[in-house]
């Protein structure tokens, strides 16, 4: 860039040596020079490459579709911080929904869509950020077309007023399951960050409708990491759900895993997915388990099962047993009829009986 | 009530459900009969049938069963695993079986069911079911059912099928199981040795309080010693 001799002259623009100069609203800016770090994160090239893409997509455009974008453009002007409206140009309206879209995974929209204002605020019963998880409960969605998206920063110290500069999206677009929006795999597991109990965590969200990339207000939450929710500091109710990675009982030899047995409103419906082998020929085995929600009834269900190994493809019927004892709670597996099969994957529902 | 397929991806028919549709589950009865060797079947990788819109737009797994003819084996079947998808979409695990196996069909009597709740359940409802005048040396001593104004859950493993010679029908009472729910079911036998075709399948049929199967086949015999059922019958 050349630069003007002095820096005195107005309509100065560009960098020299460590100073940088720009014209902000009529006033010449002069600011540090500020060095790009080397490199790119993947996720930012990722970004940076999506939305090149999207961004030259726009110069396709026909003239009729341009003339559309411009005139949502003129609908979506929003209102900056400071009151005054924010330029939004036909292409920045284009990139910014077709970002949107792209971010849960729809098609590049051409012709722009019909303007809304009605992609509501999200409502929710109540939310926990604990060391184990994080949980919006009870979320309100608009339709099926709504997805979360959720920002939050890393741990930041509890005096910390203002982490909102720190959020990352941790959710680019989120269905809500079952009433629930769980985030703690995307946040610990694919972000790297740690829940620390004590700690300050920054949150915003809100909704993007798919089917036109229009998003909803913003929430803003900060939160301290704690074993209450945030809203009415209320312990977390987990779901009846029984729940086993994997247990090997050495004496009977018998194997369990990827265990999930929920119960249901419905006179107790049961929905049970389990794998279980009994590698000789003790068919039956107690697993003694501890941390079982509480809401997990004393019964007994009876689901069917495929055979995995010996004949696979043969189906017989498993009973299963929750005991509630003192100190732990017994599950008891049990193929009623004993067949040549001994391993088998359960994928059933049913209700659950007195036993 | 009743419901017809929009479509599906696996080239069958039009299909009719018999259906209860409730927010926290979705129960379907019906039958489709299908063809491996269509285009449609083949390049799909999970079966998927379009319906009006559920009660739901998501379900955790459940099993349907899928039938299957062989010559040497007469009538078999396995489990496959079914779930709704959306509103309008239930999915079919494709599991492969021999390639002489014909005649398939896929015989929904389920349930769909969401996540774990978070309530405090009562578990009530099951009916004082007794299993009386079995054929003599046969025996069911695992059984329960339950009933409400809208469907029914039964639940048998009976042994000893054997017990009747082949081509023979036999028939159970189910004592306290209300008499004006009928249904057209299926006996699935596991077999006692190794082998990989699934389980001997028997026509079978709840009517007027009682159980009643038409037996195994002569090419069924050497297999069929005993026999499970689990069904949701639609009732309303």
């Amino acid at each position: 860039m050349k630069a003007l001799p002095s820096i005195a002259f107005n309509e100065f623009r560009g960098s020299a040596g460590d100073v940088t100069a720009r014209v902000s609203q009529g006033r010449q800016v002069l600011s540090a020079r500020t060095v790009p770090a080397k490199g790119k994160t993947p996720a930012q090239a990722v970004s940076r490459n999506r939305l090149s893409k999207i961004s030259r997509s726009y110069k396709k455009l026909s003239d009729g579709q341009m003339k559309a974008w411009a005139a949502l453009a003129e609908k979506m002007k929003g209102i900056s911080t400071f009151g005054q409206a924010a330029e939004l140009t036909p292409h920045n309206a284009f990139v910014r929904i077709n970002s949107n879209r792209e971010m849960v995974g729809k098609p590049l929209l051409t012709d722009a869509p019909v303007y809304t204002t009605d992609v509501p605020e999200v409502e929710y019963e109540d939310f926990w950020i604990t060391p184990e998880r994080i949980v919006f409960m009870n979320v309100h969605q608009p339709s099926d077309n709504h997805f979360l998206v959720v920002k939050m920063s890393p741990a930041q110290s509890p005096g910390v007023t203002n982490g909102w500069s720190k959020t990352v999206i941790v959710a680019p677009g989120v269905d809500v399951e079952y009433g629930d929006v769980e985030l703690t795999e995307r946040y610990v597991d694919i972000k790297g960050f740690e829940l620390e109990a004590g700690k300050k965590y920054f949150c915003e969200f809100w909704w993007l409708d798919s089917t036109t990339g229009f998003t909803g207000e913003s929430m803003w939450v900060s939160a301290i990491c704690k074993e209450t929710s945030v809203g009415y500091d209320a312990p977390y109710v987990p779901r009846a759900i029984v729940e086993i990675d994997e247990m090997y009982l050495e004496s009977t030899r018998n194997y369990i895993s990827d265990t999930a047995i929920g119960f249901s409103k419905g006179s107790t419906m049961v929905n049970a997915k389990f794998h279980y082998e009994f590698r000789n020929t003790r068919v039956n085995a107690y697993y003694e388990l501890d941390n079982v929600p509480d809401s997990v009834p004393n019964c007994r269900i009876f689901v069917l099962g495929r055979g995995t190994r010996l004949s696979p493809r043969s189906v017989n019927m498993i009973r299963v047993d929750f005991t509630p004892k003192e100190e732990y709670f017994e599950v008891q597996v049990c193929p009623e009829i004993y067949r040549a099969e001994h391993y088998y994957d359960v994928f059933d529902t049913t209700i659950a009986i007195k036993k | 009530m009743i419901i017809t397929s929009t479509g599906n991806n696996f080239g069958a028919e039009p299909v009719e459900f018999k259906v209860v549709l409730n927010e926290n589950y979705v129960i379907l009865n019906g039958r489709v009969l299908f063809d491996r060797k269509t285009e449609e079947y083949k390049a799909a990788d999970v079966l998927e049938i379009y319906v009006p819109d559920l009660s739901m737009k998501r379900s955790m797994e459940t099993a349907v069963f899928m039938n299957y003819t062989s010559k040497q084996y007469d009538r078999n079947g396995t489990i496959v695993r079914s779930w709704i998808k959306d509103k309008n979409t239930i999915c079919l695990e494709k599991v492969e079986v021999n390639a002489a196996y014909t005649d398939f069909e896929f015989v929904f009597f389920c349930a769909y069911l969401p996540k774990g709740q978070r309530e405090t359940f009562i578990v009530d409802g099951e009916i004082d079911l007794q299993i009386e005048n079995l054929p003599k040396n046969m025996y069911c001593e695992h059984y329960c059912a339950y009933v409400n104004e809208s469907w029914a859950l039964i639940c048998l493993g009976i042994e000893n099928i054997g017990a009747v010679d082949f081509g023979t029908q036999f028939t159970l009472d189910l004592v306290n199981f209300p008499k004006d729910i009928s249904a057209e079911l299926l006996l699935s036998c596991p077999m006692g040795y190794a082998q990989g075709w699934g389980n001997s399948t028997l026509p079978a049929r709840i009517q007027n309080g009682q159980f009643i199967c038409d037996g195994y086949t002569e090419l069924q015999d050497p297999q069929v010693s005993c026999g499970v059922i689990k069904a949701y019958i639609v009732t309303e």
